[in-house]
């Protein structure tokens, strides 16, 4: 009689390793880190949304500055423009949430992070 | 061990170990990856993002989605130069084709929505200047002046609706230009053969397909909340768009002032703090979402109930949602967050 080809040990084995491929993401937080694109014009430069951080971002009318307070949540702190309404829109902490300062050509998003299960933001 | 001693069910084992272990490994993204650009466009970013075509494609359909919403851009802004800006400035003339559509649809709009929404405002816009350092509101007698130069009903197309008569109105198409905008990028993707994208114009959006792995998920900002999401949906095709007291605004001696004027009493519209409408079309949805706004909670969702194809979730401002009928069908909350 012929043996069967897989014993039960060996679908224990498989059973085993689709289990793990399953846990492991969901262990290890499969998740990007956040990160901040700045959009400066026409350039586009994408920083890791660290904590307690504050960056600049250059536009034609002068230095749009902002600050990523302790719990990665972003605002622009001071703005070149007229009507300074980028410093009222924040702050924004969710992937796909966007500051925009039109008169300076800049412009803010949080991608990724803990708040990346959403690829735009209606608003 | 020599070649001899490996059984074949060994080699299937180590295969199958392998095949998950590779499963595990990717992204899921790389299954098909999404390729976004984005640019400032009508006064807000857009991104473009599309997702099942080769990046080179990708590339090529998204320059020419962005090329089709500079060209409404540079038309329908009121800023010098454009051909509305000249068109106003003439009180009427002719119209391009894509002019006499925006048009004809504002004022389909206006009627339907009983003047809630109106494109002949601009006046009023243009006195409250939202969009300036914060300053005291206009006076109330300048606000009546101004209110007697605004109504639709004024206008009138030309017989074969290639020319306009303003007869004293200023048109301002922000109501609805950024909806069509959207809805051209959206030809130029759907003919191109996409079958799954975003089109998002400063939070106005168009989604189609899904992200691959999941369904496409947008979330709904928060209106009192900066950095918070009311909600996270998952769209079925066609338009959300979001209108809100909480973008555009100034605040004077503790109160605030937004941007969307009622163009009955002359000033910014109370009530709701935010609405989100669903349509087949972003221009549809671009309008349905600023009438209900300047309804208000109860008549706007009696106007939701009544436009077909349109739903919508209000949030009044003192933070209650209520939803139109369908709109946990056309936007059913994801699953998991």
């Amino acid at each position: 009689m012929m043996r069967p080809l897989f014993t039960v040990i060996d679908a224990a084995v498989v059973a085993g390793l689709i289990v793990l491929s399953i846990l492991i993401p969901i262990l290890k937080g499969d998740e990007p880190p956040g990160m901040l694109i700045i959009h400066e014009g026409g350039h586009v430069r994408e920083v890791e949304l660290e904590r307690w951080a504050t960056i600049e971002a250059e536009g034609p009318l002068g230095v749009t500055r902002f600050e990523v307070d302790g719990d990665g949540r972003v605002s622009v702190i001071k703005a070149p423009c007229p009507n300074r309404l980028c410093v009222s829109m924040g702050p924004i902490a969710e992937s796909g949430e966007v500051i925009v300062c039109v008169p300076n050509r800049v412009a803010l998003e949080v991608a990724g992070g803990k708040g990346g299960v959403v690829d735009a933001v209606s608003r | 061990m020599t070649s001899k001693n490996v059984k074949p069910k060994k080699i299937i084992l180590f295969i199958a170990a392998l095949i998950l272990l590779l499963l595990w490994a990717r992204k899921p993204e790389q299954l098909g990856a999404a390729y976004s650009e984005t640019e400032f466009l009508m006064d807000t970013l857009v991104t473009i993002t599309v997702r099942g075509v080769g990046e080179e494609d990708a590339k090529t359909y998204v320059r020419a989605a962005f090329d089709e919403m500079g060209a409404v851009d540079e038309e329908m802004a009121r800023r010098e130069g454009t051909p509305l800006y000249k068109l106003n400035k003439a009180g009427g003339g002719a119209l391009s084709q894509s002019m006499a559509t925006v048009i004809a649809a504002s004022i389909h709009w206006a009627e339907a929505s009983g003047g809630a929404f109106d494109p002949t405002v601009a006046p009023l816009i243009d006195l409250w200047r939202v969009k300036d350092e914060p300053h005291p509101p206009p006076a109330a007698e300048d606000i009546a002046d101004l209110l007697t130069g605004v109504g639709y009903l004024a206008v009138s197309f030309g017989a074969d609706e290639k020319s306009i008569e303003l007869n004293g109105r200023v048109l301002d198409l922000g109501g609805v230009a950024k909806g069509y905008a959207i809805d051209r990028a959206v030809k130029v993707l759907k003919d191109a053969g996409v079958g799954n994208f975003i089109v998002n114009a400063g939070g106005d959006l168009f989604v189609k397909g899904d992200k691959g792995e999941r369904p496409w998920r947008v979330g709904i900002a928060h209106p009192r909340k900066p950095g918070e999401l009311f909600a996270i949906v998952e769209p079925r095709e066609g338009a959300m768009v979001t209108s809100g007291d909480y973008e555009r605004y100034f605040i004077w001696e503790g109160k605030r002032y937004h941007h969307i004027i009622d163009p009955k009493s002359g000033y910014p519209a109370e009530g709701i703090s935010s609405v989100t409408v669903t349509a087949p079309t972003a221009m549809a949805a671009d309008a349905v979402a600023t009438a209900v706004f300047i309804l208000g909670a109860e008549q706007g969702l009696a106007f939701l109930e009544g436009t077909q194809g349109a739903e919508g979730m209000v949030i009044s401002s003192t933070g209650e949602a209520v939803k139109s009928s369908g709109f946990d069908h056309a936007a059913p909350e994801a699953s998991s967050r």
